[in-house]
């Protein structure tokens, strides 16, 4: 679907043109036209911007992985946020995206920790309990003086059984639940939501 | 040439994301068996993520293996909205999505699926009960039915004491001893299989255990990934 549609008009001058535009299609929502207009931008007018960030991407790549407590991005075994001293280590706060984290510090002024679950509980994709990392916390929550979990993820049917699974997990080990409840619409993923509203929506959580 | 196909009864068997906004998703149909279709910007509209579980009208337009969904509304409410009751329903999504041939009719199947769910919902058949149902109907309507009251030979009635191996092919064989196999079991097993919906809680956890064995005979070596999510569930140890 989306090389083809460059068509007849395909550029025959320069194969690693070909390749940068075709590279550039693998970021969300840059299909051919925009991809070209990407790659000339770059060759034309800023090499220098080009150059730099071919090397912090580079970088970024190999040096980027996930926190061993919440598995956020970080290039650190663990990230500065499970570090930070001030921050309240009796909250977990689970979310289904590292986006979602950004989002959440942004937009509330909530000072506990994080759990990343890079995804929700979708069997049909192969995303069962073990890929989203629920070992991990159990083992967190056996271990850590955990008292609430707050079970951030999104309002999909996916988002809702993650939540029920986590809050039978954390029920078992008598740590309170509250799940995110007025302001993101139903059906509605995080990602989508403005920040009034996630800042609303965290306020107003509740018992889960 | 395009094909346009006006609102048709559906259920959406799966939903995965697509491109910035959109998603392609499974629909389960009477007139034209399962299909799948990108419903275009539906990440962004209110609610669509709810259409699991919603009995629903749909129309689609388009040809050749991914269709475009053109219209999407429900029919009713969503049939179950406890999300323990939606980890048992991507149970049954999943098989029908793994046992079930693409594009191919069945009025049978679609009814078998809306009256589980909606029994589901309803909460009065214990979960159990409508599983065991939904398995043996769906083997049934897939051409895998089992052989419940007889014998391999067609004949001889199941005895309730007695010990059988079933197999797959052929049936019911009575064997002298028992064995820790998935495939024996005791002839009140099959009885009780016969009528699943007033199976009494003791046969329960034979009748699951043959169930499963005999699924997993017709799915092949890939393993049902919703089932991990039940045995996570029931395997994180109580205190
Ligand atoms: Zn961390």
């Amino acid at each position: 679907m989306s090389v083809n549609d460059l068509g007849d008009g395909e550029l025959a001058t320069s194969s690693l043109l070909n390749q940068l535009i075709e590279s550039l299609q693998c970021l969300p929502g840059v299909g051919p036209k925009s991809a070209q207009r990407m790659a000339f931008h770059l060759l034309q007018r800023n090499r220098g911007g080009a150059k730099s960030l071919s090397d912090v991407l580079n970088r970024a790549v190999d040096e980027i992985g996930h926190c061993k407590n919440c598995r956020i991005f970080t290039e650190q075994e663990s990230c500065p946020i499970c570090q930070d001293a001030s921050r309240i280590r009796t909250t977990i706060c689970v979310v289904e995206n590292p986006a979602d984290v950004f989002m959440l510090e942004k937009s509330t002024d909530y000072k506990g920790l994080y759990f990343v679950l890079m995804g929700s509980l979708s069997p049909l994709d192969g995303i069962g309990p073990q890929e989203l990392g629920l070992p991990i916390l159990e083992k967190r929550l056996a271990e850590e003086a955990v008292e609430e979990l707050i079970l951030a993820t999104n309002s999909t049917v996916e988002g809702e059984v993650t939540a029920h699974v986590l809050s039978e997990m954390a029920g078992r080990q008598g740590i309170k639940t509250t799940r995110l409840a007025q302001g993101v619409p139903v059906g509605g993923e995080l990602e989508f939501v403005d920040q009034n509203t996630i800042a609303q929506a965290f306020a107003g959580r509740k018992t889960y | 040439m395009a094909r346009k196909v006006q609102l048709q009864p559906a259920y959406c068997m799966h939903a995965r994301a697509y491109r910035e906004s959109s998603q392609i998703v499974d629909m389960l149909t009477p007139g034209h068996g399962l299909i799948a279709a990108v419903h275009r910007g539906s990440r962004k509209q209110r609610g669509a993520n709810r259409i699991l579980f919603t009995p629903l009208l749909i129309s689609w337009s388009g040809n050749g293996e991914l269709f475009t969904l053109t219209h999407v509304e429900s029919q009713g409410a969503r049939h179950f909205d406890l999300p323990g009751m939606s980890v048992v329903g991507m149970y049954l999504n999943e098989l029908i999505l793994r046992l079930t041939p693409k594009s191919s009719p069945s009025q049978g199947i679609f009814d078998l699926y809306r009256s589980v769910v909606m029994a589901l919902g309803g909460n009065e058949i214990p979960c159990e009960n409508l599983l065991r149902l939904f398995e043996i109907k769906l083997l049934e309507k897939t051409g895998h039915g089992l052989l419940l009251d007889r014998e391999a030979d067609h004949e001889t009635e199941i005895q309730p004491h007695a010990v059988y191996r079933y197999d797959v092919e052929s049936g019911p064989v009575r064997i002298g001893q028992s064995g820790p196999a998935w495939n024996i079991l005791q002839g009140t097993t099959l009885i009780a299989l016969q009528s699943p919906l007033e199976m009494k809680h003791e046969s329960r956890g034979a009748a699951k255990k043959f169930m499963r064995g005999m699924i997993d005979q017709h799915l092949g070596s890939r393993p049902l990934r919703s089932r991990e999510i039940l045995q996570f569930m029931r395997m994180t140890p109580p205190d």
